[in-house]
């Protein structure tokens, strides 16, 4: 078991820190730690919040292309952290709906929950994925990492089985990527609506679409130089 | 012992966090410029009248750093210099071959005044916050040859390199030196719409930025850009197919180049469907062998002292191979 106290600064940030090591490593005791001592869950939400501000850093690209003011980029960054949350926690719904629907299994929804907020730490290494060339191979590697705490995880924890945890992980994305594609609920808006807050930009624009507009302009400006040159003389 | 085992191993830390802090820096220069966080921002080119006063400028004053201008230039050449490099000033060796190449292709504007690894065209010695750190090193490496000063350069410049060739910043980064180039070129009378082939020339790490520029100069110019690699790494990626024909010279002693090919799956044959595949099935590739030349150091592509078995020197012969392709082309 692992020690959580919350009494100074330091003895917190080992607590975070031993636990962490513990997630990373398959550690068994770290999912009982967890769900069992005062503090736990805590220090889960915050390993989760982390790697989605982590995460978010690394996919930042996206913020600098759409030429977002530093303030808002910090402000989006740490807003990050909560819709990584907010993914995780529909994402354990989902998986947790499809677990009584499909194996009748009684899993808890905060089983779930914690497995998946617990695997997700790798993610905190996620500020890696801004390397240049590499980074998106080391995002594959974080994401691989991630899932297979998580099988391992639930399969210690409710004993479904590896495949088992597969399918219904799986299934369950499936199923979340489904409910956010259905019109009528409107998730488009949501997300505009969002970004729109959090940016200030009025829309999200791709790497590709802002750089070829601004080829565009640069070739227009230039053709209409060469015209008054060509008038000039 | 132990205090040297130990002083070792705090070095050898010390490196590995050091090039992954350099790495991970690496994109926000061109990042930061895009966004219009940083002194040279986009903002101003963005603004119509801003961008063409200052264009007009640049039309009115010619750089003083062009390397070569005949009258009424045919072609137009630009060369973009190696990873080793922290401005845009040739050395001795480079303006030789540059010098052998204008005297074979006369009437040709060669030009040379754009720093490859910056999208903001900043050499390192520049307008920036470590400009005085860069000139210590700088001036560091110059005393002290093949130490671990130039290793730092070679190593700023790699990662710019990974910059241009990554799906993410690969844009961004190769939009900068596109506009760079475009400013030297109308600065050198380059006439838009006269659709006159534009060249390009990279050394080393430059041949990337050559492909991954060549797609945006294309698209600015509506021109056909040639590439000219010289012992080039390029990284597969979507910028080959605006290249109209690129041109890879690889000596028989470098092995350099192949960097590009290990690191880049998309250059792997198993990978057809790549955009370097593609490119290469379609016969838009070529790689030439112009010689027993190294990637650096003596009898590399620029050597101007030791001599082939013709009695050339090795940088001549990479000028004359280069200007046979061009005249190729142009026959």
């Amino acid at each position: 078991m692992y020690d959580i106290d919350f009494s100074t600064i330091e003895t917190t940030l080992n607590s975070f820190f031993s636990l962490v090591r513990g997630f990373l490593s398959f550690d068994r005791a770290a999912y009982q730690t967890v769900v069992n001592q005062e503090g736990g869950m805590a220090l889960a939400l915050a390993t989760l919040i982390l790697s989605g501000i982590s995460l978010g850093l690394g996919q930042s690209v996206v913020l600098f292309a759409n030429r977002v003011r530093r303030r808002r980029f910090i402000i989006s960054l740490l807003m990050s952290g909560l819709v990584f949350l907010a993914g995780v926690l529909a994402w354990s719904g989902s998986v947790w709906l499809l677990s009584r629907l499909i194996t009748r299994l009684s899993i808890e929804y905060l089983t779930i929950f914690t497995g998946a907020a617990i695997s997700l730490s790798p993610l905190l290494f996620g500020f890696l994925v801004l390397m240049p060339y590499l980074g998106n191979f080391i995002y594959q590697i974080l994401r691989i990492w991630a899932l297979l705490i998580y099988l391992v995880v639930i399969d210690s924890v409710t004993g479904i089985g590896f495949w088992w945890a597969l399918s219904m992980s799986l299934l369950g994305w499936i199923l979340l990527e489904l409910i956010l594609r259905i019109p009528a609920l409107k998730f488009d808006r949501i997300r505009n609506w969002y970004w729109r807050l959090t940016t200030g930009t009025t829309h999200r624009q791709e790497v590709d679409e802002v750089v070829n507009r601004f080829i565009s302009e640069l070739r227009s400006i230039v053709i209409r130089m060469q015209n008054q040159k060509g008038k000039d003389e | 012992m132990n205090l040297v085992f130990e002083s070792i191993v705090f070095l050898v830390i010390l490196g590995i966090v050091l090039f992954f802090v350099m790495a991970l820096l690496s994109p926000f220069e061109s990042l930061g410029w895009w966004a219009g966080w940083s002194k040279k921002s986009i903002d101003q080119e963005f603004d119509d009248d801003r961008l063409e006063q200052q264009q007009t400028q640049i039309l009115v004053h010619n750089r003083p750093s062009i390397s070569l201008v005949g009258s009424a230039p045919k072609r137009f050449l630009v060369y973009l210099r190696g990873i080793a490099t922290a401005d845009a000033q040739l050395s001795r060796r480079e303006q030789g071959f540059l010098d052998h190449l204008f005297s074979y292709l006369p009437n040709s504007a060669i030009i040379s005044d754009v720093f490859p690894y910056s999208a903001t065209n900043n050499p390192l010695t520049g307008e920036r916050t470590f400009a005085r750190l860069y000139q210590l090193l700088h001036n560091a490496r110059e005393r002290y040859r093949n130490s671990l000063f130039s290793l730092l350069f070679v190593l700023r410049n790699l990662f710019q390199v990974a910059v241009s060739g990554d799906g993410r910043y690969g844009p961004i980064y190769n939009a900068g030196i596109a506009r760079a180039i475009g400013y030297s070129l109308l600065s050198n009378g380059y006439t838009i719409g006269c659709e006159q082939p534009i060249w390009v020339m990279g050394w080393s790490g430059g041949g990337q930025i050559s492909v991954g520029s060549a797609r945006y100069l294309h698209r600015i110019f509506n021109a056909p850009v040639y590439v000219v690699s010289i012992g080039g790494v390029i990284l597969d990626g979507p910028a080959i197919a605006d290249v109209e024909h690129l041109y890879h010279l690889e000596g028989s002693r470098d092995n350099f180049p192949r960097i590009g090919d290990f690191f880049s799956p998309g250059r792997w044959k198993i990978v057809k469907r790549s955009f370097w595949n593609q490119a290469w099935n379609a016969g838009r590739i070529t790689v030439i062998d112009p010689g027993p030349m190294k990637h650096t150091g003596g009898q590399d592509y620029f050597d101007h002292k030791n001599k082939l078995s013709d009695g050339k020197t090795y940088a001549q012969r990479t000028a004359q191979v280069i200007a046979e392709i061009v005249r190729e082309v142009e026959s």
